[in-house]
């Protein structure tokens, strides 16, 4: 039996081994008396050498069963597999069905080039540019209050006179009194040499 | 193939014949706006030139400070015939200063609204005045033969300066003066118009046109409010005149004192805009009609 110190100082190669292993150093070579013991000990070659041999074995017992069991399967599907194409070459040939695929894909041809129509008509309209979701506040509606508009809502004078109201309170609010720009300049007056 | 190039091509001729409208160099529409472009092109030119002639003098006087530090500190010769050259440069780029800058006060003045003729003449009349006198003195400047000539030459221009200034303050609340005047009028008129479409109203007997007497008293009240508003305009208006007159008096105080008219004319303008905003409530009552 070996012990637990033992095979580690088998490994490392004791005290002076783990030094070493520290410094940097390479391991000094086990003695060869010792290899010797530690090869006897453990026959490992062996008994890989077995499981190897059985997996082999149990692979080829399988692909055995395999092979006889799908072989009648396989003829059967080879066979679908050709009647299909048969059917599906004789369809082809059928002019009635050619029509039809052909009047199905000339119709989602024309689908398509309605629906970029459309895309592209809409996109013209709202002045080429995409709408970009706005998160604006949107103002309340205002309410609705009733207006009976008298004789003179559409009277020329009337409107002219609103107009012209509107224009002068415009300029009146927006009008500056104070002008910077005229602002005198500052220059120095105060000339003396004492 | 050629019919149908020349029928397009027909179309496009007649359309352009219909649609360009002529101006003739001669007309008066076109005089008015190349005079109006002048005008804007004077004192556009006259702002440019005067911010020229500062940036001069900055230079002008930073070159005398120096000069004038060097001649203080040596007392040599040489410092002061420099700071002599300093001085003289400075002085003339100032007197420069002034005249670009009455110049863009008279551009200014000259495309100013609603002030009035008698007015305008006589403060172009005494800026040109001012005008005079500076570049009097900033031909007179290089005969001075020593510094103190040009410090008593400098002083003759800082009293000139003095003066000048209640002038410069004058014009320049001459001009929003003029502004509220101009508004002044346009709301009397404004008032007068619709007071006579009002009457004009009273004396309607035809079903419809006619309103009723409450609807009249609603509109007078308006009309009243809107006088009124005018009418305190107009004092403010006074008020500043008065001011005007006393702005030779201000010589230490005198920004204060164009801030104090300034500040009266805005109450003024403060008036006409309610004056308006009520004339509007009076125009938005007549095309309403009675329940």
């Amino acid at each position: 039996m070996v012990t637990l110190k033992s095979q580690t100082e088998n490994k490392i190669g004791g005290l002076t081994g783990w030094i070493r292993a520290l410094m940097g150093k390479p391991v000094a070579p086990v003695r060869s008396d010792q290899q010797d013991k530690s090869f006897q000990a453990v026959p490992e070659d062996d008994s890989v050498k077995q499981d190897i041999q059985k997996f082999k074995a149990f692979v080829s017992k399988s692909l055995e069963k395999v092979s006889t069991s799908s072989g009648p399967l396989t003829a059967k599907g080879l066979a679908t597999g050709s009647t299909l194409t048969t059917s599906v070459k004789g369809a082809f040939e059928n002019k009635f069905i050619k029509r039809l695929v052909r009047s199905f894909l000339i119709f989602v041809f024309l689908m398509i080039l309605v629906f970029i129509g459309v895309k592209l008509f809409r996109l013209l309209q709202e002045g080429g540019e995409a709408i970009e979701p706005k998160f604006e506040p949107t103002p309340t509606p205002a309410s609705y209050e009733p207006y009976k508009p008298s004789i003179y809502a559409g009277d020329p004078e009337i409107l002219q006179l609103e107009e012209d109201v509107n224009v002068l309170e415009r300029e009146i609010s927006r009008s500056g009194l104070r002008e910077d720009n005229l602002i005198p300049p500052s220059l120095d007056y105060n000339v003396s040499f004492k | 193939m050629k019919k149908y190039l020349i029928l397009p091509t027909i179309f496009f001729v007649t359309l352009n014949l219909i649609a360009v409208q002529q101006v003739f160099s001669q007309s008066s529409e076109a005089t008015q706006s190349s005079e109006i472009k002048e005008e804007e092109k004077g004192f556009d030119q006259a702002y440019q030139e005067y911010i020229l002639k500062l940036q001069d003098y900055q230079k002008a006087h930073e070159e005398y400070l120096l000069r004038r530090s060097q001649y203080l500190r040596f007392q040599s010769l040489k410092s002061r015939q420099d700071a002599q050259e300093a001085t003289l440069k400075m002085l003339q780029a100032r007197d420069d200063v002034v005249i670009a800058y009455l110049s863009m006060l008279l551009a200014r003045l000259s495309e100013a609204i609603s002030v009035s003729e008698v007015r305008k003449e006589s403060l172009t009349l005494r800026v040109d005045q001012e005008i005079g006198w500076f570049t009097d003195h900033r031909d007179t400047l290089p005969s001075a033969g020593t510094l103190d000539d040009l410090v008593k030459d400098s002083d003759l221009a800082e009293k000139r300066w003095e003066g000048v200034e209640p002038l410069v303050y004058e014009v320049m609340i001459t001009l929003p003066y003029g502004k509220i005047s101009d508004f002044t009028q346009r709301s009397d008129s404004a008032l007068t118009a619709v007071k006579n479409k009002l009457e004009i109203i009273r004396d309607e007997d035809r079903e419809g046109y006619k309103f009723s007497n409450e609807k009249f008293e609603v509109l007078d009240r308006w009309t009243f409010e809107t006088n009124a508003r005018i009418v305190r305009s107009k004092e403010k208006q006074v008020e500043v005149d008065n001011m005007i007159v006393l702005i030779v008096k201000q010589r230490k105080a005198i920004l204060k004192h164009y801030n104090d008219m300034i500040g009266v004319l805005g109450e003024s303008q403060l008036f006409l805009k309610e004056a308006n905003t009520f004339l509007r409530e009076v125009i938005r009552e007549i095309k309403t009609a009675e329940e």
